[in-house]
């Protein structure tokens, strides 16, 4: 019998995770509850990486803003009246009260709500009310703090780190691959949003969505997934910064939602996923885009926005819905308490790390994308 | 003693030339450590009036960061203060924010009773306990003061007498409200808000904000005549004062000459609490903020009317200004500064003081951060 690790609780530890997937465990079970794993995160993954703010056709008019918030870090992102992207630290440089809130649209100016000092889009300070009465006061030295924003793949990022490399640099390929599949991804517009609270750790998470070697066996609304798509014709594709999993389409003989005759839709299940939280999901033949949020809330906590996407006018036909109704009150809490399950035995003495599957020729049931969203993780962190 | 733990940036002490202090002291757990020591065991904090304590046996409990107290009025009429612990196996003594104990303080645990004076009177079965003396058990005091008619306790066996420490405060409020002695807690709203116990104090000495925020700063404005508005800083203490404005304003109606007051005044007591008197609404406030840790504050605002006489239509409508419009949206703004103070866009603010001190200046906000760092120890 197996003796429980002694080592079981340090964080950082990565025992038999090793480079090669071939032979490599599982990062080690405190990387995924240990509160200095989940500290350290935030500072080397999330508050340098890309996070989404928005569609870009939310940010289309002079004046549109939408605001995000990265682990306490306040941002917005607003269209100028120039037309520029920009994107500041949502906090007056006056008193430091927070500026905007959810999405919208200002006319002229960002106004703070506590003494109405106002900001022009591009972030200069215009007016702050009684400044002509203080000694050696200059609005240039109290613009709003810029964050580095950009538009890519028909979203709109921000990024905390002001050296990050621009999107195209640092996911090569990953815009093209999303326009191969979704070349409406720029008309699509917002169209719904569901979100799932999980009580387990955002790597959980993300490393449940990208492989398939527990389609087969979780759940039957998995075996109903195994049904719309060709499993063993899956291919996982690693790159630098995403992965790419696409499924051929399945036979569908138990009619899992109905598939539309005849169609020239897209049968293929499509997961792009984007370090370090976002994925674009599509499921066979419907007429919308689907995207994946996964936002820790806590060491053992994950917030999944799962928000739909269609092109006006498309996404109201019985196919698209079936699927949205399939996936979300059925695929995704599934998903969700296969989670959950894991979170708990994380947290067992009874386990430390286990063994990847892995095989070679990127195929449906291997676990090498897990394997290397686990590389990334341990590099980031290594920094 | 306390050594400065950040740099100060551009603050300075003198409020015409300086910047905010860093945020760092805004959430910065060592820092607060660092303010309970220095400021928050060693300052006057306010429990009630005096008329909430008339009787024998009557007491109040207040809760100082995690240091609960009680007051209670002995047989001798005198008031004394006691840590809320019983000797033997520290059990909490009296719980609630009020009430009366009777002849003696019967711990809940193992029923040692205490004398209104703090001495141990019974404890079962000590005359079996070797060399047992109730002399040594009697409770633990706390300093306790009452100024304008309320009621105060100090951690610091050492401090100074409020009259001393607050210079003219009290002639200043009761010039403003005569009725201070009579005044009768009538209730009380209490708020739990995400934010740290200086922004708070410094969104309630703010002048700047009053025209400039939401629809009830507004009415505020307009009820107070906010563009005469004066703001003065003491000896330890601060000052709003503004005459009513028309009486027509979206805060509450009113015929002037109606109430106690005319005025608007807000009279603040370093660190922590503040009173008020509204356009004639026949009553005073008092308003605590009490930190219950660096980004969370208990808000305790409570209503007092002379004689405990039933509210006029005028002040029932000023307590409804207070409560439901006015005092939400104080919130949200603490709320949304505490936000911003964790930013790491945020850079050191200016305050906006003028040589005028106007309506608009905000030297009452230096005043409050002033004090904090001279009590920290960490001007240089």
């Amino acid at each position: 019998m197996a003796l429980a690790n002694p080592k079981s609780t340090e964080p950082f530890d990565l025992g038999k995770f090793t480079d090669d997937p071939g032979t490599s465990f599982t990062l080690p079970s405190p990387w995924y509850y240990r509160p200095e794993v989940y500290e350290a995160e935030k500072e080397a993954i999330f508050f340098k990486s890309w996070r989404v703010v928005c569609h870009a056709s939310e940010l289309a008019n002079p004046g549109d803003y939408a605001t995000v918030d990265i682990h306490g870090q306040g941002v917005f992102a607003i269209r100028g009246r120039d037309g520029n992207l920009r994107a500041f630290y949502n906090v007056c440089q006056h008193r430091a009260h927070e500026l905007l809130t959810g999405k919208g649209s200002v006319k002229a100016v960002v106004t703070c709500p506590y003494h109405a000092w106002a900001y022009g889009t591009d972030g200069a300070l215009r007016t702050a009310r009684n400044c002509e009465n203080v000694k050696g006061f200059d609005k240039a030295d109290f613009s709003l703090a810029s964050v580095r924003v950009q538009e890519f793949a028909g979203f709109v990022f921000v990024n905390l780190d002001e050296n990050a490399r621009p999107m195209h640099e640092w996911a090569p390929g990953f815009e093209e691959e999303v326009l191969k599949w979704f070349p409406d991804v720029r008309d699509v517009r917002p169209v719904s949003q569901k979100d799932f609270d999980i009580k387990a750790n955002w790597k959980v998470v993300v490393e449940n969505a990208i492989e398939g070697y527990h389609f087969p066996n979780s759940g039957p609304v998995h075996r109903e997934l195994c049904d719309i798509i060709d499993l063993p014709g899956t291919k996982l594709e690693t790159h630098e910064n995403w992965m790419a999993i696409i499924s051929p389409p399945g036979e569908n003989k138990g009619e899992v939602y109905p598939f539309p005759e005849n169609s020239d839709r897209n049968g293929h299940f499509i997961t792009l996923y984007l370090w370090p939280d976002w994925i674009i999901y599509y499921w066979p033949h419907m007429k919308m885009i689907s995207t994946f949020l996964m936002r820790p809330t806590g060491g053992e906590s994950s917030v999944v926005e799962n928000a739909y996407l269609a092109v006006p006018g498309e996404g109201d036909d019985e196919t698209t819905k079936a699927a949205v109704e399939w996936f979300n009150n059925g695929l995704g809490p599934e998903d969700a308490s296969l989670n959950e399950g894991v979170q708990r035995g994380i947290r067992s003495k009874g386990y430390y790390q286990g063994r990847l599957f892995t095989e070679d020729g990127d195929v449906g049931h291997s676990e090498h994308c897990v394997h290397a969203f686990q590389s990334w993780v341990r590099d980031a962190l290594a920094d | 003693m306390a050594q400065p733990a950040i740099d100060l940036g551009r603050f300075d002490p003198d409020p015409d030339r300086s910047f905010n202090m860093p945020a760092a002291y805004y959430s910065d757990p060592d820092i607060f450590e660092r303010e309970k020591q220095a400021i928050f065991f060693r300052s006057w904090r306010f429990v009630g009036h005096t008329t909430e304590i008339d009787r024998p046996g009557d007491y109040l409990t207040q809760d100082i960061c995690g240091q609960n107290v009680f007051v209670l009025r002995g047989h001798d009429r005198q008031l004394r203060a006691f840590y809320n612990v019983c000797q033997h196996r520290a059990h909490e003594l009296v719980s609630g924010r009020k009430g009366n104990l009777g002849a003696v303080v019967t711990c809940p645990y193992h029923a040692w009773a205490y004398g209104l004076d703090g001495a141990l009177r019974h404890a079962r079965h000590c005359d079996a306990v070797a060399g047992f003396d109730k002399a040594d058990f009697a409770l633990e005091p706390v300093r306790v003061d009452v100024f304008c008619g309320f009621v105060f306790i100090n951690l610091d066996p050492d401090a100074r007498p409020m009259a001393e420490v607050y210079p003219g405060f009290e002639e200043t409020l009761r010039a403003q409200s005569p009725d201070l002695d009579r005044m009768v807690w009538t209730e009380q709203v209490n708020f739990d808000i995400a934010a740290n116990w200086k922004v708070i104090a410094e969104n309630s000495l703010d002048g700047y904000h009053v025209f400039l925020s939401g629809p009830a700063h507004k009415a505020l404005g307009e009820l107070m005549d906010g563009h005469n508005l004066a703001m003065t800083t003491h000896a330890n203490w601060a000052m709003l004062h503004a005459h009513a404005g028309t009486g027509q304003n979206k805060a509450y109606r009113y015929e002037t000459g109606q109430g106690q007051t005319d005025e608007y005044v807000t009279m603040y007591l370093w660190p922590d609490v503040l009173f008020f008197t509204l356009p004639a609404a026949n009553g005073l406030w008092s308003f605590l903020l009490a930190p219950e840790g660096p980004e969370r504050t208990r808000e305790e605002v409570a209503a007092y009317m002379p004689d405990g006489a039933a509210m006029d239509a005028a002040t029932a409508e000023a307590v409804r200004y207070m409560n439901e419009e006015l005092g939400p949206e104080d919130v949200a703004l603490n709320v949304g500064v505490q936000k911003g103070l964790n930013s790491r866009g945020y850079r050191q603010g200016r305050l906006m003081v003028d040589e005028a001190r106007s309506d608009m200046s905000e030297h009452t906000i230096h005043f409050v951060q002033l004090q904090t760092l001279k009590a920290l120890g960490d001007l240089s």
